[in-house]
């Protein structure tokens, strides 16, 4: 591989990980990459920052929620100092602006794999339903509601207990119509209207890290099941697995929505029938994406290449039974480095 | 109609015992006679010749065995472990 530099966003491991630094190991553990491997952080604590041995240099960059063009402005500023091939985004909330910014990234000499914005809103929670259902792939029933005087109607349709979710994030299992009510008002106060209802599938969570290719056909995936889950459902453990029925349906999910770029797929095998539900896609790379790596399938070493129209042939051979656990550390770093950041908002690492 | 495949072949089974479905990611700990009589199934013997082998080779009387091997074999196959859905 000739030498590819490329940014990863999304530094902060914290105990919601964000996925940039699996990203980064990844592509670091591939022996045929060469090249350097950039951070773009949104705050001068983003944890990644303070690790030696991941970035080479690290650049701070303006909140996309801000404004598009800062962004540009100032990855044009980083394409001056640190020149790089390829951008990788991690993190939901900063993907419209980057899929925006795409035809000024491209004459930059920027490479990305993003889907188009339409997409994006294809796999969002209110419209993953009716993705689902057009595609045969099974989907908890699930109802969109914007007053609390629905939950009734929906605990009578839905079955008790009801899952209550936010139109971006956070879900809870209710019980009774007033947990139901506590959580719509909780939840529509952080994340707006509508508030989704969703019938509750009790069972084992499978998730999937998979990568479309330019013509949005499955270049990759790897299965896994969580092993161990933190207070937030997030997976702290997992194990390599493999279903040709859970592997068909996630190729379904890509090449239904014709996606460019990496995505998470969650399932839920229900306990009830044992078939495989939809319950989630998040349109990026996992944070536990280094495990595709370690069995074999190295999808962020995969996304460079295809990010720089390198032929690279679909598979789906990974090892099963290998292991991620997740281990927080305290990284000891000197002062230069916070100062860097905060007086020049960048730190050269190596 | 949805194909049906033996599992038996692609299960991680370890001399310690330890057993692995790559299907669902779920493990087991098998015993020395489990560990046994499931290598016995994976290579192709039928429940009725894996008894008749426990019976010969660990010294337990035949009907004992039947009903052992029976028992463990309607485990498996609660377990999901006989076969791909």
């Amino acid at each position: 591989m000739d030498k590819i530099s490329f940014a990863v966003t999304g530094l902060n491991a914290t105990d919601n990980p964000a996925p940039g630094i699996a990203v980064i190991r990844a592509i670091r553990s591939d022996k045929s990459w060469q090249g350097r491997a950039i951070g773009f952080a949104y705050d001068s604590l983003d944890t990644g920052v303070y690790d030696p041995a991941l970035c080479d240099r690290v650049f701070l960059i303006p909140y996309p929620t801000e404004r598009e063009q800062a962004v540009l402005a100032r990855i044009e500023y980083v394409q001056q100092v640190e020149p790089f091939q390829v951008l990788i985004p991690t993190l939901d909330a900063e993907l419209t602006c980057f899929i925006r910014l795409r035809h000024e990234l491209g004459p930059m000499g920027i490479r990305m794999l993003v889907p188009t914005e339409e997409q994006l809103a294809m796999r969002s929670k209110a419209q993953l339903g009716d993705f689902a259902r057009a595609h045969d792939i099974p989907f908890p029933l699930t109802l969109s509601l914007t007053s609390p005087e629905q939950l009734g109607d929906a605990m009578y349709q839905l079955g008790v207990p009801i899952v209550v979710k936010g139109c971006f994030y956070e879900a809870q299992v209710c019980h009774t119509l007033e947990q139901a009510r506590t959580a719509f008002f909780s939840i529509a106060g952080r994340w707006g209207l509508p508030v989704l209802a969703q019938m509750y599938q009790p069972g084992e969570e499978y998730d999937i890290c998979a990568l479309g290719d330019r013509t949005g056909r499955l270049n990759g995936a790897v299965a896994m099941r969580k092993l161990r889950l933190t207070d937030k459902g997030k997976a702290w453990a997992g194990i390599t697995i493999r279903d040709a029925e859970l592997l068909d349906l996630s190729r379904r999910v890509v090449e239904g929505l014709k996606w460019t770029g990496p995505m998470e797929i969650e399932f839920i095998r229900s306990t009830k029938d044992g078939r495989y539900y939809l319950f989630e896609i998040n349109p990026r790379f996992p944070a536990w994406c280094y495990l595709t790596a370690g069995a074999g399938l190295n999808l962020p070493s995969r996304y460079l290449k295809l990010a720089l129209d390198e032929n690279v042939a679909p598979s789906l051979d990974y090892r099963t039974g290998t292991i991620f656990v997740r281990h927080a550390t305290d990284i000891i770093c000197e002062l230069d480095v916070l100062e860097a950041l905060t007086t020049k908002g960048e730190v050269s690492r190596g | 109609m949805e194909k049906r495949e033996s599992k038996l072949a692609s299960l991680h089974l370890a001399d310690s015992g330890f057993l692995f479905d790559p299907y669902t990611g779920l493990t087991y700990g098998l015993n020395e006679t489990g560990l046994a009589v499931l290598r016995w199934l994976r290579d192709g013997l039928a429940p009725a010749a894996a008894a008749e082998r426990l019976a010969r080779e660990f010294d337990v009387p035949e009907p004992t065995a039947r009903a052992d091997v029976q028992e463990f074999y309607d485990k498996l196959g609660q377990e999901g472990l006989l076969w791909t859905r």
